[in-house]
């Protein structure tokens, strides 16, 4: 073989002229009607841009808790962030930012970002595939094979253009639903059988393709099920790489990106492509590394090291990417928001690193994230254990379910089955979008004056709980050091008033528990002891 | 259907469908033994059938054919230093320890000047992954190279934790040793092999404070998984990291061994899914080789391994009756030879499930596939594996394109492996997308546009190419596992061979006149338009 023209011609993917035009349009699938489906959309022009942290990131030192300094430096002295170093926030106290964090710290003073502190669930998983399948699909089942096989925005998608992807572009949605700057498909995108989003890498690839054949000769309904598949993805491919490129050839970068950043360098394409006109409502874009298990910090300083520089690339895209929104004039559309697969032990590791917890915050920025940190401070324990964990303050699919409601105007009961079943409100966007509400109560200072105690404590096997309610529905979680929930004392509906429940001959193993109050979009977590 | 039923059947939880079950179970295949079933074979265990290949084994028994795969091993020579001189920002260096020509896998690389030394580990990590590329595309008539994908795929080591090339090496040595040996055994010499020790953070795992990761990956992803029938506890996850504590690394010379003082003597308590067992407090080796005992007495070890298998080799949809019918009576084979692996393979792919028509066609070629597979079905010629001077620049071009359609030989995505290869509910649909599949198109593109494939000498090598029907049934039968009608034959035959025409003697005309023009022209259109085809990602 010429070796040279083998090298010259597969050594990078050179883009051939078309040697074939035009492709085959198959419609394939139930009979659709294009009316009906248009009619059940929603009306809406908004973007929601995800970034996943991927790998499990240290909440505790990205939102580092200033009010249980003390507690938190004793867990974890070899990786803590020295309380002097913590970026401040305008009207807290409570928590500040890790400090190579300033990027977002001057977005949270100028009140574009929040937080909500401790987002997870009642069972966490401490697998980064199980704790990602979870927050992905949105369905906490500990089995797997009993899981949902779908995302939570593949689901709301699906909900909102049903039929995709073999009816469309249709006039009322040109675009790709969702786009992932990725090399391939996500959990958290995937519809009943397709993906509802579309990988690309490189906006501006050109893609020639056509077939023909649209006959399944074979019986084998495996070998047709792929066969399917890969028809509907070639097709789909070609139509939407064109618009794709189109968008993107048709708007320029206006802010000042970072460089060596490549979750910069994939926000930047999600501002050009919004810019292009794309009607697209979700994107998604990845920063891994915080599988941070040894060596998070330096020994010698620990506000550096490999978690520090994570923090300041994401502080900085962040920073940049509203920027450029803000220049192009869109910021009234976009709202972005983080999420990771777990955050990290309380405890640290002797390989100045952290193994894999359970809650962590997760914050939102945009001119419609309503700002400041939602919820207290984790509780953090004095004779911290290596399995103490964060329990969570709000269940993730509640920020979804906030998300899908205030941002996306997705109405109940619809939502409730997106999410598959209803989820508490909260605060989180401002302006109300969606004819919302513009302002819940001030939500932290109401959960102040929510009554949980228990007496005594610590307990034996005997106790009295109290807690007060604002009325409607009320809930009360026991949860083990683990963070997960072990008991549910109560979990209907109340009149507003003070009430007690009295435990006798309680059978949990003694240990550091957590009580978990809920009250519509209020919660209080206070913690308990069993002894022997 | 209204929007909220919509939802609720999107919810459905019991997504796997029940579609028509698997009659056929591991009794051995006594069908017919044609092409169809020889290609079936050679696609799934080898990288592409080339049609030497599949009429060497058209002249045996499928029992046979089966034997040769799984017993024809070579021990390949080591990889060889193929780079030149380091150049940095302070200066130009040699590679002390190594002259070129020479394998580098020996050398703890501490004899260059320090400025060269992380060059050079790069360099030397380049050339492993040349080195492998150069075995696939040489590969023997064998399973081999098929079986050390499937073990790096599941121990997934990557080089970025590793950063020692020396280390990488040996690793793979380790899996390319043991690929047809004992499950176990290798399970065991992978705990403390010094990459992986490395990789998942073992060598710092002390008792002082135990490191639970390789612990739970250990369970979770090497041995255990999380099938409906693992029960293993978080417990169980730090009992094992205790029992796992103390085991160092040295690079030279390059070793594993065990600090006791870092060892955790108190004895370990596991769950009731490992039968409650306590393993007493002992030396680390002795603790580690009750442990491995412990994980491979579950019921569960063996059927996780083979439906690992089965995912890699047969197909991604497990049903009951599959699971019933050919899992568990494959795991009963695996723990009744001791956890060896070959008798399980053999089984196999010698029974009448893995040559089921339900069975073919149906799996998307890996980018392994479509790269080292087309290759070979055109018998583009490549040198020696052992040709450092002109094979390796090819073989790495190989690997580059690999990676850029997700699978990086050496550094798989995350400690899961290659997710098409394990995750649902897309598992191989996620190596298609609208990402890789234009990367894909280029690449076929590329090879007939360039004249890397000899279309010519392709059609030449079929039974009758100048008639146009035998030569598109030849070529397709080949290259596409999914059949064409035959009305999309007929398309194929009036557009690229007949110029458009229904006249058959166009072809037949142009072929024994030798108008080269015509023939290149119209095989090339043809080939470039064949290999565009959905079907053509199937095997």
């Amino acid at each position: 073989m010429d070796r040279r023209r083998f090298l010259t011609n597969t050594a990078q993917a050179v883009a051939l002229p078309a040697l074939l035009h035009g492709f085959s349009f198959t419609a394939m699938g139930k009979a659709h009607s294009q009316l009906t489906n248009m009619l059940g959309r929603t009306d809406t022009d908004h973007v929601l841009v995800l970034i996943q942290l991927a790998g499990g990131n240290d909440g505790l030192n990205m939102v580092v808790p200033l009010d249980v300094y003390s507690n938190y430096y004793n867990a974890r002295t070899n990786v803590a962030i020295q309380q002097s170093k913590v970026l401040r926030l305008n009207g807290t106290d409570k928590a500040g930012l890790h400090p190579a964090m300033t990027a977002l710290q001057n977005l949270y003073n100028d009140g574009k970002m929040n937080v909500i502190q401790s987002v997870g669930y009642d069972a966490p998983n401490f697998s980064h595939f199980q704790a990602k399948d979870i927050w992905m699909s949105g369905d906490t089942t500990a089995e797997r094979s009993q899981r949902v096989k779908t995302g939570w925005l593949g689901r709301y998608l699906q909900s909102e253009f049903e039929g995709y992807p073999d009816a469309f572009p249709d006039p009322g949605m040109p675009d790709p639903l969702a786009i992932q700057i990725s090399p391939a498909p996500t959990l958290d995108l995937q519809g009943s059988v397709y993906s509802m989003g579309l990988s690309i890498t490189n906006p501006e690839k050109v893609y020639s393709f056509e077939n023909p054949f649209s006959d399944y000769p074979l019986t084998s309904a495996p070998a047709n099920k792929e066969l399917r598949f890969l028809r509907v993805v070639s097709e789909k491919t070609k139509i939407y790489s064109d618009i794709i490129r189109d968008a993107y050839q048709n708007a320029a970068t206006m802010a000042v990106y970072p460089t060596e950043n490549g979750l910069a360098d994939q926000l930047k394409i999600v501002a050009r492509l919004i810019k292009g006109g794309l009607k697209t409502r979700v994107y998604t874009v990845t920063i891994g590394g915080f599988d941070t298990h040894k060596k998070q910090v330096n020994a010698s300083d620990t506000s550096t090291g490999n978690h520090a520089k994570l923090m300041k690339n994401l502080s900085t895209a962040i920073h940049a990417f509203q920027n450029d929104i803000e220049l192009m004039q869109l910021d009234d559309r976009v709202l972005g928001m983080t999420f990771s697969e777990f955050g990290r032990r309380i405890k640290s590791n002797a390989s100045l690193g952290t193994d894999h917890g359970a809650a962590a915050p997760v914050m939102m920025f945009g001119k419609h994230a309503k700002a400041g940190i939602l919820g207290n401070s984790p509780d953090i324990p004095a004779d911290i254990q290596v399995v103490n964990n964060i329990p969570f303050q709000y269940d993730f699919r509640s920020v979804y379910a906030s998300v899908l409601e205030q941002w996306f105007c997705v109405k109940r009961p619809i939502l409730d089955e997106i999410l598959l079943q209803n989820y508490q409100a909260l605060p989180l966007i401002k302006g109300g979008p969606c004819g919302l509400p513009e302002d819940i109560d001030d939500t932290n200072d109401n959960a102040d004056k929510l009554l949980l105690k228990m007496w005594p404590n610590p307990y034996h096997i005997n106790a009295t709980l109290q807690f007060s309610t604002l009325g409607g529905h009320t809930m009360i979680q026991q949860l083990d050091a683990l963070g997960q929930v072990v008991k549910v004392h109560t979990n209907m509906t109340y009149v507003a008033g003070t009430y007690n429940i009295d435990i006798y001959n309680d059978a949990l193993p003694s240990g550091a528990y957590f009580l978990r109050l809920q009250n519509g979009s209020l919660q209080k977590v206070i913690s308990v002891m069993k002894v022997k | 259907m209204n929007r909220i039923e919509f939802l609720r059947a999107l919810a459905n939880r019991n997504t796997t469908k029940k579609s028509q079950p698997f009659f056929s179970g591991i009794l051995p295949y006594s069908g017919q033994w044609t092409v169809n079933e020889v290609s079936h074979l050679l696609k799934r265990t080898m990288f592409g059938a080339k049609k030497a290949d599949v009429d060497h084994f058209l002249g045996m028994s499928m029992s046979a054919a089966v034997d040769e795969l799984l017993n024809t091993v070579s021990v390949p020579n080591p990889p060889l230093r193929d780079y030149g001189l380091i150049v940095t920002e302070d200066g130009t260096y040699d590679d002390l320890g190594v002259v070129q020509g020479q394998t580098w896998v020996n050398d703890p690389n501490l004899l260059s000047d320090a400025d060269a030394r992380p060059g050079i580990s790069r360099f030397r990590m380049d050339s492993l992954r040349k080195w492998w590329a150069g075995l696939m595309i040489n590969q023997q008539r064998s399973i081999q190279e098929k079986m050390v994908l499937f073990w790096h795929h599941h121990y997934s080591v990557q080089q970025e934790e590793v950063g020692n090339p020396q280390m990488m090496y040996r690793h793979h040595n380790l899996l390319r040793t043991n690929m047809l040996g004992n499950v176990r055994m290798l399970a065991k010499e992978v705990t403390i092999d010094p990459a992986m020790l490395l990789h998942l953070n073992g060598y710092l795992n002390s008792r002082q404070a135990a490191d639970e990761n390789f612990s739970r990956e250990f369970q979770e992803l090497f041995t255990i998984g999380l099938g409906n029938d693992s029960h293993f506890t978080e417990n169980d996850v730090i009992a094992a990291a205790r029992v796992l504590t103390g085991w160092r690394v040295r690079t030279n010379p390059l070793e594993s061994y065990a600090d006791e003082a870092a060892h955790d003597t108190s004895s370990k308590t596991f769950s009731g899914f490992y039968g409650s067992r306590t393993i007493a407090g002992g030396d680390a080796a002795t603790e580690l080789d009750a442990l491995i005992d412990m994980i491979f007495d579950t019921t569960e070890a063996a059927r996780f391994i083979v439906r690992k298998i089965y995912r890699f080799f047969v197909y991604y949809e497990i049903d009951e009756a599959t699971e019933t019918d050919v899992i568990e009576p494959l795991a009963a084979i695996l723990r009744n030879n001791n956890y060896e692996i070959k008798p399980m393979l053999e089984a196999l792919f010698k029974s009448e499930h893995f040559y089921d028509t339900l069975n073919q066609a149906c799996y998307i070629k890996s980018p392994l596939d479509i790269l080292t597979g087309t290759l070979r079905e055109f018998n583009v010629p490549f040198p020696a594996y052992t040709d450092y001077a002109t094979g390796y620049p090819l073989f790495f071009s190989i690997y580059n394109n690999a990676a850029n359609m997700q699978l990086d030989l050496f550094q798989p995505p995350d400690v899961n492996g290659y997710a098409a290869f394990v995750q649902g509910p897309m598992h191989y649909e996620l190596w298609v997308n609208s990402n890789s599949l234009p990367r894909r198109a280029d690449y076929t593109d590329a090879l007939v546009n360039a004249e890397i494939i000899d279309v010519r000498g392709f059609a030449n090598a079929t039974s009758n190419p100048s008639n146009p029907d035998t030569l598109i049934n030849d070529v397709t039968a080949l290259l596409l596992r999914y059949p064409l009608s035959t009305a999309s034959k007929t398309y194929v035959k009036t557009r690229f061979l007949l110029n458009n025409t229904a006249d058959d003697s166009f072809w037949t005309n142009a072929w024994t006149s030798n108008n080269s023009t015509l023939i290149d022209t119209s095989l090339k259109n043809m080939f470039l338009f064949l290999m565009n085809l959905p079907e053509f990602h199937l095997c």
